[in-house]
């Protein structure tokens, strides 16, 4: 099928328009939908196959997976799926309509299509890549208006003259991502005013409508470590000493004192909550009563909540997000300053160790101790003496109570519930 | 509000600086009304008839702060008459200027109200400099750590010129301690949120003294050049013994030795220990230093000679030191939140500050090194000179016709004259598109 894409540049040589005709034909800008007739069959098929890639780029973004690198390797052997056209074509344009009936979805689709775009932009060399750009080129930059290369501009890489970017051809991805972005989005606004007519057709409703809840994928398995009961927003004071392990009491505390946590703090410590029982709308609750101490509601239900409903599966795609473990956490969750998520044996100075192990109530021998742990990298350790500290009599080694104390928060958190409950019992 | 800050007054009046009486004798005599709506309104050509309704101004926001800080958002007003009716009625301690909305004030509760169009603007402030000024803190400024703000005028002023293209740029000192900035170019109105959030993140470093910003090689041109702007001030107001003292005892320079390689600072510091110089020649020192270590590094075209070209790297790397230094006391200190956003508001020139009585004027940032806050008029400074002047005009009689004539001639005439070509061209596009030519 012939691809329709953008009006053509009129400076480009002979060599660069085929070059510009094999980029295209790898890389589509959908700037205009495919015709012809399909079967409803491979509609619905082409679609399936779409949305399994881009529900598996935004769980893998969610996870913290945003190097083109690293999504390459995971995503890569999927992409194979669309390398015909015109399946590519046909599966964005009808995801597209799909996800044009809602400000969320719009968002969630834009992102990912970006995402999947980048990735494969990368495969392109610079004569492929130059396929895509109309701006001037005096041979060394090219010549764009400062408003279309924002990334560029953002991140000082490209000198600017008057209003104008020049930009080598080697950053010029960000401008080709930015160029589809936009026309993605205006597309995704006008898909909006006619989804109406589209899902109207009873045989296009079922794909239509619903689009975030079409189940495309087995389910995801709950791991283990979620706890089996269910807690609430006003316990969290309480069992953020008792129960919970050093990093999400550090979360914890900082959310109340500050009254905001920033994005992987929230990640990070949301998850840990939603694996220990707590619900949804609890947890909307208990952000909101923080954060609106600083931002307005309106804000918060706007930039926030949106978070906290997607990593339970209630927007975007529905899967459901499992928490970080703590070898994720020592090793990839790092917090910058002003941030309070990690994990405290791993990335915290002694200093800052003395000082936070000072409000614990631990004997000076106890904190000695978790010092010297975490001074010699034996930071999961340094946590299950942690566990015993906070729970006497429980050994953390102990495989019947407390398996996995040191390798999961949430192992460290029902273990302590579940040594409780068996003190109560007892007494 | 009751509280004003008298200090520094280089004026000779002695009551005070604000008052209610002095605001409403401000508003009802001196207030360059005509000016400020005619600058809202965009609108070219002679003086517009004042009670004439000018487009723009109606779907505006001014915001107003009255006398024990009432806030009353979505204020409008479509005319010069109008808003002095307004601002005598309702008196105003303070006055911000929003955005011009897609409708009207009255429909702002709805949910496709939305800001259009809108200045960039910057706001700078001193207060932002607690960690490197030794002179003042807080509310208080003198003409020392003035030079912080000349060097974020020069520097931002540039930016947005070279870099950017914008031509019509309005200074406001904040009528404390600060600066604001509005960008008039239809450009600079236009942008999107998103544009101002990238544009701004162009124009800033990483704060404070201690965590310089890391930058890397090569420098980009909008840096090399705020650095040859912003080291002469370092040099003369940041070193120096009048100035803020950094390299004039040891206790100051520690500071800065300490983001050198270890064994390299305690060599400067012996011989520093030893020997008399001023801090000027040891800032001289400092850089020809680090310039010897750069050009004495063995430079090779042969790519494959790895160890030389890693050498180099290093070597170049440590050059960018007395950029990171400068940069770190010197670089502007933008409070990047009021750029971001199309809606932000921002304190209005020619409102004066309740806390000061000084009026927020417009100056120009070429000569922003002459410029002297504490030489700025109080209300109680133009209340004396209209009651002692012999002009024609309330306005001749007092220093703020300085300001209002500098915003009148350098500012408006040439942004309306930009305007009205704007206009004239895009009326000879269509004409030619219409075959008219
Ligand atoms: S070891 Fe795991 S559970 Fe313990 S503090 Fe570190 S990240 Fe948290
Ligand atoms: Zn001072």
């Amino acid at each position: 099928m012939q691809v329709n894409t953008s009006s053509s540049s009129k400076n480009s040589s002979s060599s660069a328009k085929k070059a510009k005709v094999v980029a295209k034909e790898k890389v589509s800008m959908y700037s205009s939908p495919p015709r012809g007739e399909m079967s409803l069959d491979e509609f619905e098929e082409f679609a399936v196959d779409r949305l399994v890639i881009l529900r598996m780029i935004d769980n893998l973004r969610v996870k913290g997976f945003f190097k083109t690198r690293e999504l390459q390797q995971q995503v890569g052997p999927q992409l194979r799926k669309l390398a015909d056209p015109r399946k590519d074509e046909i599966s964005h344009f009808t995801l597209r309509l799909a996800h044009s009936r809602t400000e969320e979805l719009r968002r969630w689709f834009l992102t990912q299509e970006c995402a999947l775009f980048r990735l494969r932009l990368e495969e392109l060399g610079p004569t492929e890549l130059e396929g895509f750009m109309q701006a001037p080129f005096d041979g060394e930059t090219y010549r764009i208006p400062f408003t279309e290369a924002l990334d560029l501009v953002s991140r000082r890489e490209a000198k600017l003259e008057r209003g104008v970017a020049l930009v080598r051809p080697s950053k010029v991805r960000s401008i080709i991502v930015a160029k589809f972005r936009a026309g993605v989005s205006k597309g995704l606004a006008k898909a909006s005013s006619y989804f109406g007519a589209a899902a109207a057709d009873p045989r296009l409703a079922p794909l239509l409508n619903n689009v975030e809840k079409h189940d495309v994928s087995a389910p995801t398995t709950t791991g283990d470590e979620t706890s089996g009961e269910s807690i609430t927003a006003d316990q969290l004071d309480l069992l953020s000493k008792t129960s919970m392990p050093l990093c999400m009491r550090q979360t914890h505390d900082a959310l109340r004192r500050e009254h905001k946590l920033k994005h992987w703090g929230r990640v990070q410590y949301g998850l840990f909550l939603k694996a220990a029982g707590l619900s949804m709308e609890d947890q909307v609750r208990f952000f909101e009563q923080e954060f609106t101490k600083l931002v307005p509601h309106d804000q918060f239900h706007k930039e926030y909540a949106y978070g906290i409903r997607h990593r339970y599966g209630k927007e975007g795609k529905r899967t459901d997000y499992t928490p970080y473990g703590c070898l994720k956490i020592i090793m990839d969750f790092a917090p910058g300053p002003g941030e309070f998520h990690g994990c405290p044996y791993r990335h915290y100075s002694q200093d800052h160790l003395t000082a936070l192990f000072g409000t614990l109530g631990l004997s000076p021998p106890q904190a000695a101790e978790l010092r010297q742990l975490s001074k010699s990298h034996n930071y999961q350790i340094a946590c299950q003496r942690h566990f015993e500290f906070l729970h006497p009599g429980a050994a953390a080694a102990d495989q019947e109570i407390s398996a996995g104390v040191g390798n999961h928060p949430n192992a460290f958190f029902k273990a302590s519930r579940a040594y409780y409950d068996a003190n109560n019992k007892k007494l | 509000m009751t509280e004003v800050e008298n200090n520094n007054n280089n004026n000779n009046n002695k009551g005070p600086a604000f008052s209610e009486d002095l605001l409403r004798m401000y508003y009802a005599r001196l207030f360059p009304y005509e000016l400020f709506c005619q600058w809202l309104a965009y609108e070219p050509g002679p003086s517009p008839d004042p009670t004439k309704p000018l487009e723009k101004l109606g779907t505006r926001e001014l915001c107003f702060t009255l006398k024990d800080d009432i806030y009353c958002r979505y204020q409008t007003f479509g005319c010069a008459a109008e808003l002095k009716a307004m601002m005598l009625k309702k008196m105003p301690h303070k006055i911000d200027i929003g955005a011009v909305f897609n409708s009207p004030m009255r429909d702002h509760k709805s949910p496709s109200f939305r800001a259009d169009e809108r200045e960039l603007v910057f706001d700078v402030d001193l207060s932002d400099y607690d960690d490197v000024r030794t002179c003042c803190q807080g509310a208080t400024v003198c003409r020392k750590c003035w030079q912080f703000i000349v060097a974020a005028v020069k520097v931002l002023d540039a930016i947005l010129r070279y870099d950017f293209g914008f031509d019509h740029l309005l200074w406001v000192y904040s009528g404390r301690r600060g600066v604001h900035c509005w960008v008039c170019d239809r450009v600079a109105r236009e942008l999107t949120n998103e544009a101002r959030t990238a544009l701004v993140s162009y124009c800033s470093l990483a704060r404070s003294s201690d965590h310089a910003a890391a930058l890397t090689w090569p420098l980009h041109p909008s840096l090399a050049r705020a650095f040859d702007i912003v080291e002469p001030i370092f040099a003369r107001d940041v070193v120096s013994d009048d100035g803020q003292q950094l390299l004039a005892t040891p206790e100051n320079w520690t500071k800065v030795l300490r983001r050198l390689p270890d064994d390299t600072a305690a060599l400067i510091a012996d011989h520093w220990a030893t020997r008399d110089s001023t801090p000027a020649q040891k800032w001289a020192a400092l850089k020809t230093q680090l310039r010897t270590t750069t050009t004495t590094t063995t430079t090779t075209a042969n790519a494959s000679d790895r160890s030389a070209a890693k050498k180099q790297k290093r070597a170049v790397v440590s050059d960018l030191w007395k950029y990171e230094t400068v940069f770190a006391y010197v670089y502007p200190r933008l409070d990047d939140n009021v750029s971001k956003q199309r809606n932000h508001l921002l304190k209005a020139p020619f409102a004066a500050h309740p806390k000061t009585g000084r009026v927020c004027v417009p100056f120009d940032p070429t000569i922003v090194e002459d410029f002297d806050p504490c030489a700025v008029p109080t209300l109680g400074d133009l209340a004396a000179q209209i009651d002692a002047g012999e002009a024609d005009t309330d306005l001749a009689k007092t220093d703020l016709r300085h300001a209002v004539d500098f915003f009148k001639r350098s500012f408006l005439a040439p942004l309306l004259g930009a305007v009205a070509k704007e206009r004239h061209d895009q009326r000879e596009r269509e004409a030619a598109a219409a075959g008219l030519f």
